[in-house]
């Protein structure tokens, strides 16, 4: 039966139906696509978000030479980020050192990341505390410290914790999560790693990664 | 007895306990290299009782502003060090690992940073043992993310009392502390 323009027509019914199909179906395609980025990085290993939620976020600290940073500023290629502090004698150098081993492997294989150290101690870890240490570290290591505020907002945006235990005013130790943070410039936070894996591990996840990104 | 003091003589090892002989023997007593100037250092050491007798470790003397024992206790994520106030227990015929993410002898408040070939005393003190003298051994930092092959290591070297002072840097590159790490590659990390 030829189209006519007759609204209540069959065939103008079916090219409506279609119409409303075809933009149904587009929008779920892109909020498909929206609601699960992670889905180029199936194959890859590590703990993924679950789609749609939100890990890190926007930051503006200051970094180990003293200067104001954003986290466009310090995540400009991939990163692993890890928040410790420096009175920490045991997990933190641990699990830096790791994150730095894993860089290293890295940039052998040619994939250039940088290891980014947030403080969960900004009273004790000023700039110049933590200039050293991460010199010390990793020659392409950016150490971050701020306000008390500043640093507990971050800490949120992570969804990382951390707290002041009791005791000494000079000696007290901090509690905190112990996660490393995968992050790709401009996509933030892709996966995360915990303190079990070892730096092989790491470098081959994170090269999964930014083989697929 | 002559021959029985020299025996007791080649066991003791690093290890002088002050009186009479322990049951109570440190091995390996060893701090990584300080990162930066970081104001904590953490040592690590294998205890064993070969007595059978209850012991504890009660704490430690050294040095430092303050020098204490603690343990890593992970709960939801989340890493705390907990100051071991009333020490750690020493079962007859047992041991005690100091281990990264484990126990450790916390040193606060350091003057300078730990280099390594440096060594520092201290004083373990055991409430039946009493105070026995240790000296750690300042090691590279290198890889020493992965203790689970150390910890195997050390229970399959069992009669270690022989082993006397140990010299550190070989023994660092000859245990394989790794699942088919490749050392040949390593980097300087710090």
């Amino acid at each position: 039966m030829p189209p006519t323009k007759d609204k209540s027509g069959p065939a103008a019914l079916i090219a409506a139906a279609t119409a409303v199909v075809m933009l149904v179906a587009s929008l779920g395609f892109i909020l498909l696509q929206l609601r699960t980025p992670a889905d180029r990085f199936a194959a890859c290993a590590g703990v993924r978000l679950p789609a749609g939620q939100e890990m890190g976020g926007p930051f503006k600290l200051t970094d180990h030479t003293g200067a104001r940073v954003t986290d466009g500023d310090v995540i400009d290629r991939p990163a692993l980020l890890y928040f410790g502090y420096t009175f920490c004698p045991d997990v933190c150098p641990l699990d830096v050192v790791r994150n730095a081993d894993a860089v290293d492997i890295l940039a052998e294989d040619g994939y250039e990341v940088r290891p980014v150290f947030i403080t969960v101690d900004p009273a004790r870890d000023t700039a110049e505390a933590l200039s050293d240490y991460a010199e010390a570290m990793h020659p392409e290591m950016v150490a971050l410290t701020g306000s008390e505020a500043e640093i507990t907002e971050t800490l949120a945006k992570f969804r990382a914790f951390a707290s002041k235990q009791d005791g000494d005013p000079e000696y007290y130790v901090v509690s905190h999560t112990t996660l490393t943070y995968l992050m790709l410039p401009g996509e933030g936070v892709v996966a995360f790693f915990t303190r079990s894996l070892s730096a092989e591990e790491i470098a081959e996840t994170t090269t999964c990664y930014l083989d697929a990104a | 007895m002559r021959i029985l003091v020299i025996l007791c003589a080649l066991f003791a090892g690093t290890i002088s306990a002050a009186g009479d002989m322990s049951a109570v023997m440190v091995h390996h007593a060893h701090i990584p290299a300080s990162i930066g100037s970081a104001p904590t250092g953490a040592g690590y050491m294998m205890i064993m009782n070969s007595g059978e007798m209850d012991d504890r470790l009660l704490g430690v003397e050294a040095d430092f502003p303050r020098v204490e024992v603690h343990n890593i206790v992970t709960k939801d994520g989340v890493a705390s060090m907990v100051h071991q106030k009333d020490g750690v227990p020493l079962p007859p015929g047992g041991d005690l690992l100091l281990a990264p993410g484990g126990y450790h002898i916390m040193f606060m408040g350091l003057k300078s940073p730990f280099v390594v070939g440096d060594t520092v005393e201290a004083v373990l003190v055991f409430e039946h043992a009493g105070r026995i003298e240790v000296s750690f051994n300042v090691v590279e930092r290198g890889d020493l993310m992965d203790h689970s092959n150390h910890a195997e290591h050390m229970e399959q070297m069992g009669d270690s009392e022989g082993m006397g002072e140990m010299d550190h840097s070989e023994h660092s590159s000859e245990m394989d502390h790794s699942e088919g790490m490749d050392h040949s590659d390593d980097n300087a990390s710090d």
